[in-house]
């Protein structure tokens, strides 16, 4: 984080827990849980960033999410402030932290079906320390076949950190793609199977049923 | 539809000490009258999840599609039911169907041709079970998954208590789960609480030929049922410390213990035990702990019962000299050392056997004088704790503990 010599706008606990809608307990056991990092102590007082308001936010929001504690550190510990902001927009959907209503069944057995789905994904590799920029030249020759890394110009090390995460960033690869779709196997006759994959399962629900029924009096007859 | 509940508390002494804490245990009963043979039934909404993993085969598979075609014959056009098979794959057999006479005719047959299969994901099966029957929820109906296993979940969700917490809030939404292990390698300690928090019964089966009988036996209490979602809800008054005993799934907030019972059967009786610590207070003062019980009858309309049972305030040396209902405090210990019991042998299956062991024979002195037999029982599953249990005496002596910690009867 970098130092300011200003304190005009760094909040206190009182003053961040109040924009964040959360309690300062809650932002004292983030912090000794590594969600948020270690702030800045002036004397008798710990003054926090106004970026803390926009983490305690993305926690918030992915907590909505259903996503446990620990995976939520593991996604935005490293991320800088710029970074932070990235991931609000992408989840879209900017909300104070309240908390969601109680809802049904068949949500709540969504949610845990989605949030199987987001953790079989890959994570994207969370370096602990901020990666600083490669002092030696590029390495010579590649190995064939692989994609050549250029060297990240010798600038700040945050642009350094961001772009080199997005080159290595594994991409899943067709397979194991495939192994994270969830098919349904619906018996039409002995021997003889739909497979249904799930998430076009919901859009043509009628349409399947209606295909399931003529399917099963086709062989039935 | 009024089902006729009632709530009922008393406790081992009504004195307590003024100048010392005391500790006393209010047993609490609730009772569902028995109905008449003719009286009206709630339709059921359930799903029937099947495990078709590889180690199904032969008779255990036989019985299940036996005892499945049984249950579909109990159940009438009004009610609705989904099946599930599972193993590594989740295959829907039938999504939630009207259970007329011939959609039972086609679900029968489809489930007589099921063929045992790969590994088992017994939360995938699980959860589609619940999602189906979850669509069909209502006010009126009984929601309800019976999970059947003989196995352990080795794809999906494995973890216990990520599954305990699943079944729980499930169960808080709506939709409960039964549990059904069949022979010795499924784990018992998965299936009791997946059973426990989501609100239903687990039901250890030893033998496959027993397999139709049980699940009559779940069925019988589905069709019976005259009270939903019971919940004894305890008010905790300022510096009394109220615990329940025996483990159930409760809650806790600044006042009040909810503990939760699941669904009643005309005819049934549940006795459940809190421990109650008093603060010193002055002679000629009381505590008054009171108890409300909440259900929904049949037509899904919430009802409310109460009782409450008093202390009074007296000098150390005159509640020493009253008298004390040792009748009730064995019930409760026995309780209690169903619940260490149950601790023992997680700790047993872990491979931890002198802790399981150490468990077992502390609870034990710390009970009060048990009869002899119950004594010497639980002194027998201590040493049987250190020296390591086959499969079918854990599984057994579990069992055993689990039923009496619920003691439903």
């Amino acid at each position: 984080m970098s130092d300011t010599d200003t304190t005009t706008d760094m909040l206190t606990i009182g003053e961040l827990a109040s924009q964040a809608d959360v309690t300062p307990r809650t932002i004292r056991y983030y912090t000794s849980e590594g969600l948020l990092p270690q702030p800045h102590v002036q004397g008798k007082y710990t003054r926090y960033t106004a970026d803390y308001v926009q983490r305690l936010r993305l926690i918030a929001r992915l907590k909505v999410a259903y996503l446990p504690l620990n995976e939520i550190r593991d996604r935005i510990a490293a991320l800088d402030a710029e970074g932070v902001e990235a991931m609000l927009r992408e989840l879209g959907d900017l909300q104070p932290a309240a908390a969601p209503a109680p809802e049904s069944a068949s949500d709540y057995i969504v949610g845990i079906l989605e949030q199987q789905k987001r953790s079989s994904q890959p994570p994207r590799p969370a370096p602990p320390a901020p990666v600083a920029a490669p002092a030696a030249p590029a390495p010579s020759a590649p190995p064939a076949g692989a994609p050549a890394p250029s060297a990240p110009p010798p600038a700040a090390p945050k642009q350094a950190e961001g772009f080199l995460r997005r080159l290595i960033a594994p991409r899943p690869s067709v397979a194991e793609e495939a192994a994270h779709e969830h098919w349904q196997r619906i018996p039409l006759a002995p021997g003889v199977e739909l497979h249904i994959r799930s998430d076009i399962q919901e859009q043509a629900q009628k349409q399947i049923q209606k295909l399931i029924e003529h399917a099963r009096s086709i062989f039935r007859s | 539809m009024a089902a006729r509940i009632t709530l009922t508390a008393i406790s081992d002494q009504n004195l307590v000490a003024s100048e010392v804490s005391s500790q006393r245990i209010i047993e609490w009963v609730v009772e569902a009258a028995e109905q008449p043979k003719a009286a009206a039934r709630a339709p059921l909404n359930i799903a029937l999840v099947i495990d078709r993993s590889g180690s199904m085969h032969g008779e255990k598979l036989h019985y299940v599609q036996q005892a499945a075609c049984h249950v579909l014959d109990l159940l009438g056009p009004g009610d609705r039911a989904a099946i599930i098979a599972y193993d590594d794959t989740i295959t829907t057999i039938a999504p939630s169907t009207l259970v007329t006479p011939s959609a039972k005719k086609a679900m029968q047959h489809d489930i007589m041709q099921l063929r045992p299969g790969g590994s088992t994901n017994l939360s995938g099966g699980w959860l589609e079970g619940c999602r189906l029957i979850a669509e069909q929820l209502q006010a009126e109906n009984i929601t309800r998954a019976l999970l059947l296993t003989d196995g352990l979940a080795n794809a999906g969700i494995v973890d216990v208590e990520e599954l305990s917490v699943h079944a729980r809030e499930l169960r808080k939404r709506g939709v409960a789960t039964s549990t059904f292990g069949v022979g010795l390698d499924f784990n018992e300690q998965l299936l009791e609480l997946l059973a426990e928090q989501g609100g239903g019964h687990f039901y250890f089966i030893e033998r496959p030929q027993q397999i139709p009988e049980v699940f009559r036996s779940e069925l019988g209490e589905l069709l019976t049922i005259t009270a939903r979602e019971a919940t004894l809800s305890i008010g905790t008054p300022r510096g009394v410390a109220v615990e329940i005993m025996g483990g159930l799934p409760h809650e806790r907030s600044a006042e009040r213990l909810r503990v939760f019972l699941g669904d009643m059967c005309a005819g049934e009786r549940r006795m459940i035990y809190t421990r109650v610590t008093t603060p010193t207070d002055s002679v000629g003062t009381s505590v008054v702990i009171g108890g409300e019980l909440g259900y929904a009858d049949l037509s899904g309309k919430h009802q409310h019962l109460a009782t409450s049972v008093a202390f009074s305030y007296q000098a150390d040396a005159i509640v020493q000299q009253a008298g004390v209902r040792e009748d009730l405090l064995a019930r409760a210990a026995e309780v209690e050392l169903a619940a260490a019991a149950r601790e023992a042998l997680r700790l047993e299956r872990e491979g931890q056997r002198e802790q399981a062991q150490a468990v077992m024979q502390a609870s034990l002195a710390a009970a009060p004088a048990m009869p002899a037999p119950t004594a010497a029982a639980y002194q027998d599953l201590a040493s049987q704790l250190g020296q390591g249990m086959k499969e079918e005496q854990r599984k057994q002596a579990h069992f055993s503990a689990y039923k009496k910690r619920q003691n439903r009867s």
